[in-house]
């Protein structure tokens, strides 16, 4: 049975890389005793499929992993969480009939980070969704390059105190801490990167961009005959 | 910069950020705060199992929280530098200043600028004299502690031993004392009294008292912790650790963790069997390194492990089984590990060498391991080697090339393909506790030729590499090893100039320890040459157990190349017994 967990990354656990992510959570499977599917070979790990990497030090309730086990939804859960370091519980679990693929399948995740000040040029800010190209530059080992982001931006949204952002993540990723950084340089703001939350992913069906969970939830159903 | 900017700035956030699973309650109401201090990097210190035991051990305590703190990189300093942060501790960021007592555990010699630098990261005079009562207490322990004297005055108070009972009776002398407003010097003249405890302003070269070494007297029984930290970034051993025994039976006379951790001391395979069930439970780790000074010595080993394959298997759980002996090395254990590469130590080259240095081992137990090994499917070996041991000759080093040779003329005997055979030779450095402490290190000249002799006659052999210690190294390891008082000035001018993390080649610098040691006018040879016997050496106010009568004689049998058997086979008399019963005594 395919099992489908979301799971927080925050706090402390927010600076875990992505490659240590795999070993906390071989380690907090063994710990609740789940008979996770093995793969085979000289060196036998646990199969766990994590979704897209989330730059270091982003807070998220939104993380899912996919793994191949006997477990019940609901035990899995509980037990999953008594065992969770805090600042990785267990939000939900999701038992699809088909092989989610949740990583190759994301293609936007929505963030949320602290801002001063975004009030004063809202309009500019969040008319950058309607520009045909933003230049953003990118320092790389002292390099500076140059990037149209323009297509990678679904929406800009200010609010009191945050600066929402909906990005493309998946294949092609636009990391929101340096837009953020970027944004706020151009229209003269701050934004607080050490407060930056990722709160929802999304994949395309049908041209429309849906939600994770409900992505999820019509793949536990059975599929139909049409 | 808040704490949560300047970890995104920093090169793995994780080492700095906490929250490790199996962290014990830090905000229980307490008498005492205590820190561990380990100078070295969170991937390495992490890795120590005495700071696992002695942080579980503390803060199981009711009245005692104890955090950790590891050497900060040298980015993470800078930001904390820039932004005026003392440095703090892991768990509650607390600034290292502000905690009851600090322990530093100082593994071994190379890592002395790391404490400078930790205290002065943390705002800590390093001198004991200019810390007044509002500074915490500043101890130290761990293996370095068989010697302090070189660090002597950097510390109030200094744990000699086993630290699991000492530092419970410490802070709970130390709660006393705060409940009853007694200052420092009073505590530390009480503190005294405890066996294992060194107190340096009160125990002077001119005024010697003796220092008993703290042993744990029922180890079978004594506390061991299962729900281990859990690391948050990859640590350098990435397993969970299980001590089965203390002590080791074999008497190289090289090896101070041999004498130092007398007398011998099991855990039954049933207690043993029990904590790796809880291990597994409580950890989730996938290794569980099964530790000891000689692992295949443990008299259990062969019915722990047909108990407990079963149980890891079932649990996908890797048993890791290090320092194996060659004569111990059985079939069934080559089985039970993962066949990748076997690491074995012959120590030297040739049978009259290995008498000298006491290492039982001979070519025909040698040939027989490797042998079942290689029918094993192993096609790599790893040979630990030492070069500069006393007596040694040429004759001794090309025996190490002779002996090469024979292993991979064995493998061909029965098996196609090529078999990796790596060379790894370190330098002899004299260490406290041992027989050889007398004996003096060979010249750096001689290093370098006798590292070029073996690099020359090994590049010859085919499958064969050659690894070997730096030479600086191994010179400043032998000066601190047996260090005096005089030496805390050296570390400190050192220090000033720049010298750091002096156990990582890419940062140690020997010309900034010469330069030092012109300026002060230390003689090096005065440490690195051969000891009087006469005279009682900087260190021996420390009775580690083993008595200087023994070890005299010890070095006598060396000298006529003469093997002493191991305890198994009969008491030799070491004089630890009076510490604690031993184990092999029992059997």
């Amino acid at each position: 049975m395919i099992l489908v967990l979301k799971y927080y990354k925050r706090g402390n656990m927010a600076y875990i890389s992505h490659i240590d992510l795999l070993r906390h959570f071989t380690r907090a499977f063994r710990r609740a005793g789940f008979d996770i599917e093995f793969s085979g070979g000289f060196n036998p790990h646990m199969l766990i499929n994590l979704g897209t990497p989330l730059p270091l030090g982003i807070n998220s309730s939104s993380e899912y992993l996919t793994v191949r086990t006997d477990v019940s939804k609901e035990d899995f859960l509980r037990e999953y969480n008594r065992v969770a370091p805090v600042g990785m519980e267990g939000i939900r679990v999701f038992a699809p009939k088909v092989n989610p693929n949740v990583a190759g399948r994301t293609v936007a995740a929505d963030y949320s980070v602290a801002q001063q000040g975004a009030e004063d040029v809202r309009r500019e800010v969040e008319g950058v969704v309607n520009l045909f190209s933003l230049e953003m530059p990118i320092v790389k080992k002292g390099e500076t390059s140059y990037k149209d982001v323009a297509p990678l931006v679904n929406a800009v949204k200010v609010f009191p105190g945050r600066l929402n952002l909906s990005l493309a993540a998946g294949n092609t990723t636009l990391r929101p801490d340096k837009f953020a950084e970027f944004l706020a340089e151009k229209y003269g703001f701050t934004v607080s990167v050490a407060d930056l939350w990722k709160y929802e992913q999304y994949v395309r069906e049908k041209g429309v961009l849906m939600e994770m969970d409900k992505y999820l939830e019509g793949l536990e159903q059975e599929p139909s005959e049409s | 910069m808040t704490f949560e900017e300047i970890l995104l700035k920093t090169e793995k956030p994780a080492r700095y950020s906490g929250g490790e699973y199996n962290t014990p309650d830090m905000d229980k109401p307490c008498d005492v705060r205590f820190c561990i201090c380990m100078p070295d990097l969170y991937e390495v210190g992490m890795s120590n199992l005495g700071l696992k035991i002695l942080y579980h051990v503390l803060n199981n305590q009711k009245n005692v929280v104890c955090e950790r703190c590891f050497a900060p990189a040298l980015d993470f300093h800078a930001l904390l530098k820039e932004n005026g942060i003392p440095l703090m501790s892991l768990e509650t960021k607390k600034p290292l200043r502000d905690f009851d007592m600090i322990g530093f555990s100082v593994q071994y010699e190379m890592l002395f600028t790391g404490i400078l630098y930790m205290m002065e990261a943390a705002g800590i005079p390093f001198y004991a004299k200019d810390r007044d009562d509002t500074f915490p207490v500043i101890c130290g322990g761990g293996p370095a502690a068989i010697n302090p004297e070189p660090i002597a005055d950097f510390f109030d108070l200094f744990m000699v031993g086993e630290g699991e009972e000492v530092i419970v009776a410490l802070t709970d002398l130390y709660a006393k004392c705060k409940a009853a407003g007694k200052t420092k010097a009073q505590f530390l003249a009480l503190a005294e009294k405890i066996t294992g405890v060194y107190v340096p302003s009160r125990n002077t070269p001119k005024k010697r008292k003796t220092v008993k070494k703290a042993v744990v007297r029922d180890f079978e029984n004594c506390f061991y912790p299962t729900a281990q930290l859990m690391p948050t970034l990859e640590v350098v051993h990435d397993r969970a650790m299980l001590e089965l025994y203390r002590g080791c039976q074999n008497g190289c006379r090289f090896c101070q963790a041999g004498y130092y951790y007398r007398p011998i001391r099991f855990r039954s395979e049933k207690t043993v069997k029990s904590l790796i069930e809880k291990l597994i439970r409580e950890t989730g780790f996938d290794e569980i390194s099964l530790g000891s000074l000689s692992t295949g010595d443990y008299p259990y080993l062969e019915q722990l492990l047909s108990e407990v394959n079963p149980l890891c298997a079932k649990a996908h759980v890797h048993l890791a089984l290090p320092s194996l002996r060659l004569s111990s090395f059985k079939k069934e254990f080559a089985e039970s590990s993962r066949k990748s590469s076997l690491t074995f130590a012959p120590e030297a080259g040739t049978q009259r060498l290995r008498n000298v240095i006491n290492k039982n081992v001979t070519e025909q137990e040698i040939r027989e391991g490797l042998s079942a090994a290689f029918d094993q499917g192993y096609t790599s070996v790893k040979l630990y080697f030492m070069l500069g041991l006393p007596t040694e000759t040429d004759e001794d080093l090309l025996g190490i090339v002779e002996l090469v040779k024979n292993i991979r003329r064995l493998y061909h005997e029965s098996h196609k393909g090529g078999v990796n055979i790596s060379v790894s030779c370190s330098v002899f450095i004299p260490k406290p506790g041992t027989p050889f402490q007398w004996e003096a290190q060979i010249t750096r000249e001689e290093m370098s030729r006798r590292q070029f002799l073996l690099k020359d006659e090994l590049r010859k052999v085919k499958g064969a590499s050659f690894h070997y210690h730096d030479r600086e190294t191994s010179e400043l390891e032998a000066i601190f090893a047996r260090g005096d008082r005089a030496l805390s000035a050296l570390i400190e001018l050192a220090y000033k100039k720049g010298a750091m993390f002096d156990s990582w080649t890419e940062h140690f610098k020997y010309d900034i320890w010469e330069e030092a040691m012109a300026e002060l006018k230390v003689d090096k040879q005065k440490y690195l040459g051969a000891q009087p016997l006469d005279k009682p050496l900087p260190w021996e106010f420390i009775d580690i157990g083993v008595s200087r009568a023994f070890l005299l004689k010890e070095r006598e049998k060396a000298y006529r190349a003469e093997c002493t058997p191991g305890c198994d086979k009969g008491c030799q008399g070491c004089g630890a017994m009076a510490l604690a019963l031993c184990d092999e005594v029992k059997r």
